[in-house]
């Protein structure tokens, strides 16, 4: 199947369809491979001929796939290096972290809970423990119609702490987190929430932080950083460690600093009731409230805000399988967001050139990962399939280390760029095992992808609560465990 | 052959090395703690004072003789330490690397710089001109002028004299007093004062006026001073009775008198200074942007009326009478202006906006915002000049400059993608937050904080916070004229400066009140025409 290829300068020693491409297609070729790093004199002055038993349509839709998919990862890894590198070298803004005088607005904190005997009361227990005023936050565990002892606790907790907790027990409605928190924003008479998901530990100073942003009459949204409590469970949890640390040390702070699009991402965050209504409250027909929300609030006019101090321990999963779910549930409700909000983020011209871009390059972010293997199993095709004519072997492979390699080290970069500034030791090390989470990841989101649309049909899916497992233990009865701290 | 198997080799290697430190760290775990969290919360402003006082507190206890690995020495009293006190190694390098504490009072002596934590459960003075890496007072501690602090400083209430170097975080329980040219970074207390001059009694508070005997005035609860002579009361200072002198007076920034003026020569009265009573003179009287008198103006000479002041209260009606009146922009009299010969209005009383504002994408309130019914809060895509005396609900957000002209009012938070400049006189019930830089002009009040990315001015007598309300000021630099009272934190990036003099102007608005500027003062020039 392979065919020869033609030494530089040589005579053409090639069988098969020699193809010659259009006026147009030839100056978006040149353009691409000119961006593919080939644009040498030499190469230039003679043109492109591509060989394939297939034909010359299979040939050109080969390549011209294989370099619109490179485009586009270079696209990500581009954006991925800078973010890197503005971190590390670049200004930080950290514009509300000095705030810690002030008067500081109610509250409600809602803590969403189904099915969470194992864990609800340490997020509680924290909750009672932090050092904003008692009399300004009320703390609402949504208890979403749990079998298992949820509510008994629950109502221990609410015992031991009277008049600081107003539990919301859900026994009916539409099932799904965004549908209960629909149903308890309307219980609301503070001007802002915020999330917690029930395997949460607040810190001390964590509320504060998060609200701190709300100063600002244009923030619609807070999002804190989100820290792996379990992280030494296992090979797992250590890896998920290092991409957290990555995503939010590095990712969302940069994103910040640039003036683009940080994400709220549903837990550790708070949101300002007004604009919550302005947008037009919850939406609870959609997989990922979080991502849909932040970019209602974006085209609303409203900012999300990213606090890098505002850190919050969580239970990251243990178990692949376990870890698998969580992302494909994360890709289609992205997915989905991306479906819903593309077109109007890239026409709504009250937002930057630059927020329109990077919003647009967020919400495709998912789609990298079928959009890789795709060109993985492209590069393969025409490996075996096309012969070019022109510097053929440097071509492909070129097409698929700059696939392969740019896309995943830049997130590696990331990563690394993250536990530097954490100053974390020696987790770094495991860095080279990431490519191992990467590669579940990607076959995990491309299966969602997949799934989404030929099973689910993007935009419509029937929906429920689709818990993570818990890992803690429950207490052994409600009122009897011990007081989890931060940090324990 | 050998060359296939050396790359075959390199390749492995380029895969496989990286793995290898992963593998170790895999399989002898050496790091698998969670990332701490700040559970201290070490942005608090007084943690580290209160973390020393802790660990200070248990070495005590314990009386082991030294907190962590330094050792702990007892104070003397008084500045004149006992000879043996210090080591030879302290007697020739001028400087202790102990830690010191007294259980009273302390005095720190003269050629001794402190390279670690001093202590007194009482009051605490510090030495002119020494530098110190931590200080902390029970009760009030003094940092006599020209004192550095490297780490921090705390105490009930502190004083810092003038030109001190505070790169440290300096906190209180209840009062920072400041003098003048103080570099800082980090100020917090309920109340933070700019005074300049600070009172000369090592207890002394703002209130009252030193060196001033009062009298009870005849068929009279009030009591009044005269005064033989000129009288300048420093910033800040607030006393209840009537004055009576023989000569000039000169009210500093903040000032607030419960009681009339009356004077021989000419009145002025500093920026955002307050006098409920008459006012009265022979000579010209002169009132600063943002100052207020709740009674009656008599001249016999000239009255000027700076931006923003503010004559007489609704209801209880004023006179303003005087030979000569200017009145500048933002003016309000409760009553009657009564000029004999000549009133002079200064610039357009109402602000309003020609077509080459709108040319330079400068718009109006009532133009150029687009309000939401929902939230209440209006955003305005271009910068916006507000005309003197506007008030208006709800918050405010403009992608451009914002401008407010003098004795504005914003019940609601303002933001800014530009520069904002409050005008003097003017009130914000919420915060104020721009991307560019903050100038908040003479005698404002914002109630909530004030937080630019660049940099906040606070003009003179302007007040942030409110007692029991606290709140922020922050920014990379930070730049507070006299008589400014913060209740909370004033909390600069990179550079702090308490100023000794400042003077704010308008574009455009040079002549009168540029005139009053004191040689070598800070002059900052506000967006657009609002005078500060």
């Amino acid at each position: 199947m392979k065919e020869s290829v033609q030494s530089r300068g040589g005579p053409q020693v090639a069988r098969g369809n020699p193809v010659h491409p259009s006026h147009w297609g030839r100056r978006w070729m040149g353009a691409l491979v000119a961006l593919g790093a080939l644009g040498t004199q030499a190469a230039w002055a003679q043109p492109l001929t591509l060989h394939s038993p297939l034909g010359a349509a299979w040939a050109w839709t080969l390549v011209v796939s294989m370099f619109a998919i490179v485009l586009l990862l270079a696209t990500y890894a581009l954006r991925h290096y800078g973010f890197s590198l503005n971190r590390v070298f670049g200004q930080q803004r950290h514009p509300f972290a000095s705030i810690v005088s002030a008067d500081w607005p109610r509250v409600t904190i809602f803590v969403a809970a189904h099915n969470e005997e194992a864990v609800i009361e340490g997020c509680l227990v924290n909750l009672m423990g932090v050092d904003y005023p008692a009399d300004r936050m009320t703390v609402v565990p949504m208890n979403d119609r749990s079998t298992d002892r949820t509510r008994e606790i629950i109502d221990a907790v609410v015992a031991r702490y009277p008049g600081r907790i107003r539990p919301f027990h859900r026994t009916g409605g539409k099932p799904g987190k965004a549908a209960a928190l629909k149903d308890a924003t309307e219980t609301v008479d503070t001007d802002f929430i915020i999330v917690f998901d029930a395997d949460y530990l607040p810190s001390r100073g964590l509320i504060r932080r998060l609200m701190a942003p709300f100063f600002d009459p244009e923030v619609g949204a807070v999002m804190g950083r989100v820290v792996p409590q379990n992280c030494g469970a296992n090979l797992l949890t250590r890896l998920l460690d290092l991409e957290r640390s990555g995503g939010y040390q590095v990712d969302q702070q940069a994103r910040m600093n640039l003036g683009l699009v940080p994400q709220y991402g549903g837990t550790v965050g708070g949101i300002r009731v007004g604009a919550l209504k302005a947008v037009g409250g919850w939406h609870d027909d959609v997989l990922a409230e979080d991502t849909d929300l932040t970019y209602r609030l974006l085209l609303g006019g409203w900012k999300t805000v990213y606090q890098n101090r505002a850190e919050c321990y969580e239970e990251v999963p243990q178990s692949w399988g376990v870890r698998v779910r969580q992302i494909k549930r994360w890709a289609k409700g992205h997915n989905q967001a991306m479906w819903r909000h593309t077109a109007r983020l890239l026409t709504a011209r009250h937002l930057s050139a630059r927020e329109r871009v990077d919003g647009a390059l967020l919400l495709g972010v998912y789609l990298m990962a079928p959009v890789l293997m795709l060109g993985w199993v492209i590069s393969l095709l025409l490996y075996f399939t096309v012969s070019l004519q022109w510097i053929a072997p440097a071509l492909v492979v070129m097409a698929f280390m700059t696939h392969g390699a740019l896309g995943n080290f830049a997130a590696f970069f990331e990563i690394a760029a993250a536990t530097h500034m954490d100053r974390s030791g020696h987790r770094v090390r495991l860095l080279a095992f990431n490519w191992l989470g990467f590669l579940v990841s990607a076959v995990a989101i491309a299966r969602g992808a997949l799934e989404q649309v030929l099973l689910d049909r993007i935009g419509k899916r029937q929906f429920k609560w689709d818990k993570t497992v818990r890992y803690r233990t429950a207490p052994a009865a409600a009122g009897t465990a011990g007081q989890p701290r931060v940090g324990a | 052959m050998t060359m296939a198997l050396l790359l075959i080799l390199l390749c492995l290697g380029v895969v496989l090395v990286p793995l290898l430190p992963a593998l170790s760290e895999w399989h002898r775990p050496t790091d698998v703690t969670p990332l701490a969290i700040d559970e201290a919360d070490a942005l608090e402003p007084d943690c580290l004072a209160r973390r020393f006082a802790a660990r200070l507190d248990r070495a005590l206890q314990l009386d082991v003789g030294q907190v962590g690995d330094t050792p702990l020495s007892t104070l003397p009293r008084s500045s004149l330490w006992p000879v043996g006190t210090l080591t030879k190694k302290e007697q020739r390098t001028g400087r202790t690397e102990r830690i010191w504490y007294s259980a009273g009072d302390a005095v720190l002596p003269q050629g001794l710089h402190g390279l670690a934590e001093i202590a007194a459960r009482g009051l605490l003075r510090a030495a002119a001109g020494h530098t110190y890496r931590a200080l902390l007072a029970g009760g009030r501690l003094l940092l006599s002028s020209r004192v550095r602090v490297m780490r921090w400083a705390h105490g009930h209430s502190v004083v810092v004299g003038d030109q001190c170097q505070l790169s440290a975080r300096v906190s209180a329980d209840e009062l920072i007093l400041l003098g003048r040219d103080v570099h800082f970074s980090l100020l917090h207390a309920p109340t933070i004062c700019f005074a300049g001059v600070l009172p000369a009694d090592v207890q002394g508070g703002l209130a009252g006026i030193e060196g001033l005997t009062w009298e009870a005035a005849e068929g009279s609860v009030a009591r009044r001073a005269r005064v033989e002579g000129s009288l300048t009361v420093p910033a800040l200072r607030h006393w209840e009775g009537d004055l009576a002198v023989a000569g000039h007076v000169w009210l500093g920034e903040g000032c607030v008198a419960r009681g009339s003026i009356q004077a021989t020569g000419m009145i002025s009265l500093g920026a955002g200074s307050m006098v409920s009573a008459a006012v009265t003179a022979c000579g010209e009287v002169y009132v600063a942007p943002g100052a207020q008198v709740r009674a009656s103006i008599v001249s016999e000479s000239a009255v000027v009326l700076g931006p923003g002041s503010v004559i007489g209260v609704p209801g209880a009606h004023a006179t303003v009478r005087a030979p000569q009146v200017d009145i500048g922009k933002g003016v309000i009299v409760h009553g009657t202006v009564w000029s004999g010969e000549r009133l002079l209005t200064v610039g357009d009383a109402f602000g309003e906006l020609d077509d080459g504002h709108r040319e330079a994408g400068v718009y109006s309130l009532d133009e150029g915002v687009d309000w939401d019914d929902v939230t209440g809060r209006g955003v305005a895509p271009a910068s916006l000049s507000i005309a003197p005396g506007r008030r208006w609900d709800g918050d405010l957000v403009c992608q451009g400059d914002l401008e407010l002209g003098p004795r504005c009012h914003a019940a609601g938070a303002l933001k800014a993608h530009g520069d904002i400049g409050l005008g003097a006189g003017g009130c914000v019930d919420g915060s104020v937050i721009a991307q560019g830089e903050i100038v908040v002009g003479a005698g404002v009040h914002v109630r909530g904080s004030v937080a630019s990315e660049t940099a906040v001015v606070l003009g003179p007598g302007c007040r942030v916070g409110s007692p029991g309300q606290p709140a922020t000021v922050t920014a990379p630099r930070v730049e507070v004229a006299l008589g400014v009272v913060v209740h909370g934190t004033v909390w600069a990036g990179h550079s702090g400066d308490a100023l000794g003099t400042m003077q704010l102007l308008a574009e455009g608005d040079g002549g009168d009140w540029s005139e009053r500027g004191e040689v070598g003062a800070q002059v900052f020039h506000l967006p657009g025409r609002a005078v500060a």
